[in-house]
C-alpha cells in the first residue's frame, strides 16, 4: 500500500509544481454595468481557494492549473451566484450579476439541526447530520435511528444479533438500502449488514419515505435510505474514536483524509472492534449478544476534474467473525453445546465519473461497482455457506429542455447478481442479469410546484420485462405549509435463504417453496409539512400516510406449523397502512424536542386467511429531548421509544410455549456529551430502563430438541448497556 | 408506560424551567459584543466557529456571513475585547467593533449601490 501511495503522491506534486498564473475580472450589476459589486465571493468550485472583490468590483485570483478550464463560482448575497468556465486563455473576465429579489429575507445562521426535512425535494425525506449521528455513539449504520420516527430496528433473533430496519411497519427488505447511490445492505449482507456501516464513517444518512427515484433502480417499495460516507474532500482530516462499554465491548475507529493537490485527495476510513466475553444477564445459558470480531476498511481517491465533473474510485474491505449460542460452546471441548459461527467476508470496489458540458445544467454521471461477498457459517450441527457477487453499473444523463423549469435525466443501468448457497449438503443458486433504462422527468415551478415524474424498464433474465412507473409532486401551498404526494411501483427478487438464513437458529425447517415469483408492490403516500409560528420559534409538524399494497409477495409463514418456516407466493391480499404525525419544536434556545406517534396496520394472508403481521408493533411513540449548551460545549439527549403490542406467530395449540400476543414496551436511550476544540468525550446508556423479553429463546434449555427456537423475537433480548468514549477530529481549517 | 411517559414529561418541564432560568437574564459579568469581521467565505466562518468559543471567556458566538458580522458574548472578568480582536488576528481576520447604529438596515442597502 505504501509504494502505492508515495508513487501517487510524487506523480502529482509533479503535476502541482508548475507555474500558477493569475486571472483578473471585474464583478458588475447586470441591470446596471456601471455599479461594481462590492464584497462579493469568487472561488474556485469545489475548492476553498477564493477572493472577494474590491470597492471598485474587481478582483485577482490565481488559476488553478495550468492547462484546461474550470468552473469558477461569483456570488454575493441577493444576486443569484454565477459558474462561469475559465481557462487558462482568459487573461480577464467580466461578470455581471443579476439581481435576486427573491432572496431578500436575512438569512439566519442557526445550530445545525440534527435532522430536518428537505423542503426542496420532491420526495419525503430526512437528512440525519453527523450532529444527530453523534448522539447515539455506538456503533453502526442500526444504532443510528434511534431518535428517528419513521424508521424501527430490531433483532430479528435472539442469538445471532442480527438486526433489522422496518419502515412503514414492513420488513427492511423491502426498503432500498443505498451508500452513495450504489447497492450496498441486500441479498447475502440483508441480516447482518447494518452492522458493516461503522457510525464514525457516516457524514449524513438520507431517508425517503415511499418508492423514491427511478434513477437508483425498481427496489424501493417502502423507502430508500442513502448513506453518504465522509469525503476526502471535506474539512476533516483526521478523526479518531475509541468506544467501550459495560460488556466489554471495544472499538477503534480511525479516518484520515490527505489532499494531495488542490484537486486530488484521498481517504482512509479504519474500524475494528471485538467482544470476546461471554455475556448472559437472563440465566438462559445462550450468549444474550454475540462474540464478535470486526476489521472494516475503505480508501478512496477523489479528484476535481478539469472541466468541473469529478471522478472517484473506493475499496471497501470487511472481516467479520460472529460466534453465539451456548456458554461455553467455543471454549470448552464439550461438543454438546449448540454453537453458531459466522465468518463473513466482504470486498467491494466502486468508481464514479461525472462530466459537466458546457451547456449549463447538463452533465453525465457513471456510477460502477462490484462486491465479493462469502459468508461460511454454522448453526448448531446445519452447515450454512453463501456467496455473492455483484456487479452494478448506471449512466445517468442531467439535461434540460430550454430552462430551469423543465429538467431530466435519463440514462441506462446494468445489474447482475450471482448467488451460490449450500445448505448442509444441499446447493441452490441464482443468477440474474438486469439492464435496463430510465427516464425521469422534473417540473418546477420556482420550488413553488415540484413534480418529479419517472419510468424504467427493465428486463430480467428470470422474471422478463417490468416496467416501474413512479410520480412525486410537491406543493408549496404557502409559506408555512407543504404538501407531497406520490406514488409508485417496486419489484423485488427474493432470495429466501441468504436473506434469511438467521432463522436457521432454531429447529424449524425451512421450507422454500419453487418457482417464487418476483416481488411486486405499489405504494401511494401523501404528506403536509406545516411550520406552525409559535412564540419566537416554529414549530414543525409533518403528518404522512403510506399505503403499501402487495401484487406479489413472498410470504414467510411461521404460523401454520411451529416446527417450519416455510416461504410462498401470496395468495391473497397483503398491504401495510402508515399513519404518522411528527413534531419538532425547538423550546428555547439549545433545547430541542420531538415527538412522535405512528400507527402500523399490517396484514397479510397467510394460510389462506387475512391476519395481523406477527411480531410487529400496531403502533410506535418517539420522545426525544436535546438540549445543547450556548457554544455547544455540553449535549444531552434523552430519547424514550414506545413500542406498541401486537401478535405473535400461532403457538402451538397442544403444547403452547409462547403466548398469542406481545405487550407493549419502552426503550429509553440517553447519553450526555463534553466537547473540546479537538477533544469530545461522551458516556450515555442503552436501553437504560433494562426492559427485556423474558424468555427470548424458546426451549433454551434443549437447543437439539424439536421446540427450540430463536426467532420469536419482539424486544429487547439485552439490559441496559453503560458506554463512554472519546473523539479526537483535527479539521482543515484550524 | 403512563409512569414513563409522565416520567419524561417532568423531565422535560424540569429541563424546560431550568434552561429558561438560566438562558432568561444575561448573566453577571458577561458583556455582548458585535464585531466587523473580513470574512468572506463558509469556511471562514467554519474557522471562526471552530475556534473563537475555545477562546478564554467566550460565552457565545453567531457568526452572520452576509452582515460580515460576529457577535461574541464573553466574560468581562475573562477576557477584553482587545484579546478577542487578537484571538481573531490569530485566525487571520481584521475584526473591529462595530458602532452602534441603530439605522444598521438603511446602511446595509446604501453599501450595495454604492
Amino acid at each position: 500500500m505504501k509504494p502505492i501511495i508515495l508513487v501517487g503522491l510524487l506523480l502529482f506534486a509533479s503535476m502541482a509544481n508548475a507555474i500558477t498564473p493569475v486571472i483578473r475580472g471585474v464583478v458588475k450589476e447586470k441591470e446596471n454595468p456601471d455599479l461594481p459589486v462590492v464584497g462579493a465571493n469568487i472561488y474556485w468550485a469545489g475548492t476553498s481557494h477564493g477572493t472577494t472583490s474590491n470597492t471598485e468590483g474587481e478582483f485577482e485570483i490565481a488559476l488553478h492549473k495550468t492547462t484546461g478550464s474550470f468552473p469558477l463560482v461569483i456570488s454575493f448575497v441577493g444576486f443569484n451566484a454565477d459558474t462561469i468556465m475559465v481557462s487558462t486563455a482568459d487573461k480577464s473576465l467580466n461578470v455581471l450579476l443579476n439581481k435576486n429579489i427573491e432572496l431578500e429575507e436575512v438569512v439566519v445562521k442557526e445550530r445545525v439541526r440534527g435532522q430536518y426535512l428537505s423542503t426542496l425535494n420532491p420526495i419525503q425525506s430526512t437528512k440525519v447530520t453527523v450532529t444527530e449521528l453523534q448522539k447515539a455513539a455506538c456503533c453502526n449504520l442500526s444504532e443510528s435511528f434511534e431518535t428517528n420516527a419513521s424508521v424501527d430496528v430490531a433483532y430479528t433473533d435472539a442469538v445471532t444479533g442480527a438486526q433489522q430496519i422496518k419502515m412503514l411497519g414492513l420488513s427492511g427488505i423491502y426498503v432500498q438500502t443505498i451508500s452513495e447511490n450504489i447497492p450496498s445492505i441486500r441479498g447475502m449482507a440483508a441480516p447482518y449488514g447494518l452492522n458493516y456501516v461503522p457510525g464514525p464513517w457516516m457524514e449524513s444518512i438520507q431517508i425517503s419515505k415511499g418508492t423514491s427515484s427511478v434513477v437508483n433502480g425498481y427496489e424501493a417499495i417502502t423507502g430508500q435510505i442513502n448513506v453518504e460516507y465522509k469525503k476526502p474532500e471535506s474539512d476533516e482530516v483526521f478523526h479518531f474514536n475509541l468506544y467501550g462499554n459495560d460488556a466489554l465491548k471495544t472499538e477503534a475507529n480511525l479516518n484520515a483524509s490527505y489532499k494531495i493537490t488542490d484537486t486530488l485527495s484521498t481517504m482512509i476510513l479504519l474500524h475494528a472492534e471485538n467482544q470476546s466475553s461471554e455475556i448472559d444477564e437472563n440465566g438462559d445459558n445462550f450468549l444474550d449478544m454475540p462474540m464478535m470480531r470486526q476489521i472494516n476498511f475503505m480508501n478512496r481517491w477523489y479528484k476535481v476534474g478539469k472541466d468541473g465533473g469529478d471522478k472517484q474510485i473506493g475499496i471497501k474491505i470487511l472481516d467479520e467473525n460472529r460466534q453465539s449460542g451456548q456458554v461455553g460452546a467455543f471454549n470448552t471441548e464439550n461438543s454438546n453445546l449448540y454453537g453458531i459461527g459466522i465468518r463473513t467476508k466482504r470486498y467491494e470496489v466502486f468508481a464514479k465519473n461525472g462530466y459537466l458540458f458546457n451547456k449549463p445544467g447538463t452533465s453525465l454521471g457513471m456510477q460502477l461497482s462490484g462486491s465479493y461477498h462469502n459468508q461460511e457459517a454454522f448453526y448448531g450441527k446445519t452447515n450454512y455457506n453463501g456467496t455473492q457477487s455483484n456487479g452494478y453499473f448506471n449512466l445517468i444523463y442531467q439535461g434540460n429542455f430550454g430552462s430551469d423549469l423543465h429538467t431530466f435525466k435519463t440514462g441506462a443501468s446494468f445489474f447482475a447478481d450471482r448467488f451460490e448457497e449450500t445448505l448442509n449438503s444441499k446447493i441452490f443458486s441464482h443468477n440474474e442479469i438486469v439492464p435496463g433504462s430510465f427516464f425521469e422527468y422534473n417540473f418546477n415551478l420556482r420550488n413553488k410546484l415540484n413534480v418529479l415524474a419517472g419510468v424504467r424498464a427493465d428486463y430480467s433474465s428470470i422474471y422478463g420485462m417490468f416496467v416501474t412507473p413512479r410520480i412525486h409532486a410537491k406543493w408549496t401551498v404557502s409559506e408555512w405549509l407543504t404538501w407531497r404526494a406520490s406514488a409508485g411501483k417496486g419489484y423485488r427478487t427474493p432470495i429466501p435463504l441468504a436473506e434469511n438464513n438467521y432463522l436457521l437458529a432454531s429447529s424449524r425447517e425451512m421450507i422454500i417453496d419453487e418457482n417464487l415469483k418476483q416481488e411486486e408492490a405499489v405504494n401511494l403516500g401523501t404528506s403536509f409539512n406545516a411550520k406552525v409560528p409559535l412564540g419566537e420559534k416554529h414549530l414543525n409538524l409533518t403528518v404522512d400516510y403510506y399505503r403499501t399494497n402487495f401484487v406479489n409477495q413472498v410470504v414467510r409463514d411461521v404460523d401454520s406449523d411451529v416446527h417450519a418456516v416455510r416461504f410462498m407466493n401470496l395468495d391473497g391480499q397483503s398491504y401495510s397502512n402508515a399513519f404518522q404525525a411528527e413534531l419538532f419544536y425547538e423550546l428555547f434556545r439549545g433545547f430541542t424536542l420531538n415527538a412522535a406517534y405512528r400507527v402500523n396496520d399490517v396484514k397479510q394472508t397467510i394460510g389462506g386467511e387475512l391476519r395481523e403481521m406477527p411480531l410487529t408493533s400496531r403502533y410506535k411513540g418517539l420522545l426525544s429531548m436535546s438540549y445543547a449548551t450556548r457554544l455547544n460545549k455540553w449535549q444531552f439527549d434523552l430519547t424514550g421509544q414506545f413500542n406498541g403490542g401486537g401478535r405473535m406467530p400461532d403457538p402451538s395449540a397442544i403444547n403452547p410455549l409462547w403466548e398469542q400476543e406481545f405487550s407493549p414496551f419502552t426503550v429509553v436511550n440517553g447519553q450526555i456529551t463534553k466537547n473540546f476544540k479537538r477533544w469530545s468525550f461522551y458516556a450515555g446508556g442503552e436501553n437504560i430502563l433494562s426492559f427485556m423479553m423474558e424468555n427470548p429463546i424458546i426451549a433454551s434449555n434443549d437447543p437439539w430438541g424439536e421446540n427450540f427456537d430463536g426467532s420469536m423475537i419482539w424486544g429487547p433480548v439485552h439490559g441496559r448497556k453503560i458506554y463512554f468514549g472519546l473523539r479526537y477530529t483535527l479539521k482543515n481549517f484550524e | 408506560m403512563k409512569r414513563i411517559v409522565l416520567t419524561l414529561l417532568v423531565a422535560l418541564v424540569a429541563t424546560g424551567l431550568f434552561g429558561t432560568t438560566a438562558f432568561a437574564a444575561e448573566k453577571k459579568n458577561e458583556k455582548t459584543i458585535i464585531f466587523k469581521v473580513d470574512m468572506d467565505c463558509q469556511s471562514c466562518v467554519k474557522k471562526i466557529e471552530g475556534n473563537i468559543p475555545y477562546e478564554k471567556g467566550v460565552k457565545d458566538l453567531k457568526v452572520s456571513l452576509e452582515n460580515k458580522e460576529c457577535t461574541v458574548t464573553f466574560r468581562t472578568d475573562k477576557t477584553t475585547i482587545e484579546s478577542l480582536k487578537e484571538a481573531f488576528k490569530k485566525l487571520g481576520y481584521v475584526a473591529t467593533e462595530k458602532e452602534e447604529t441603530p439605522t444598521e438596515t438603511i446602511k446595509k442597502t446604501e453599501e450595495h449601490k454604492h
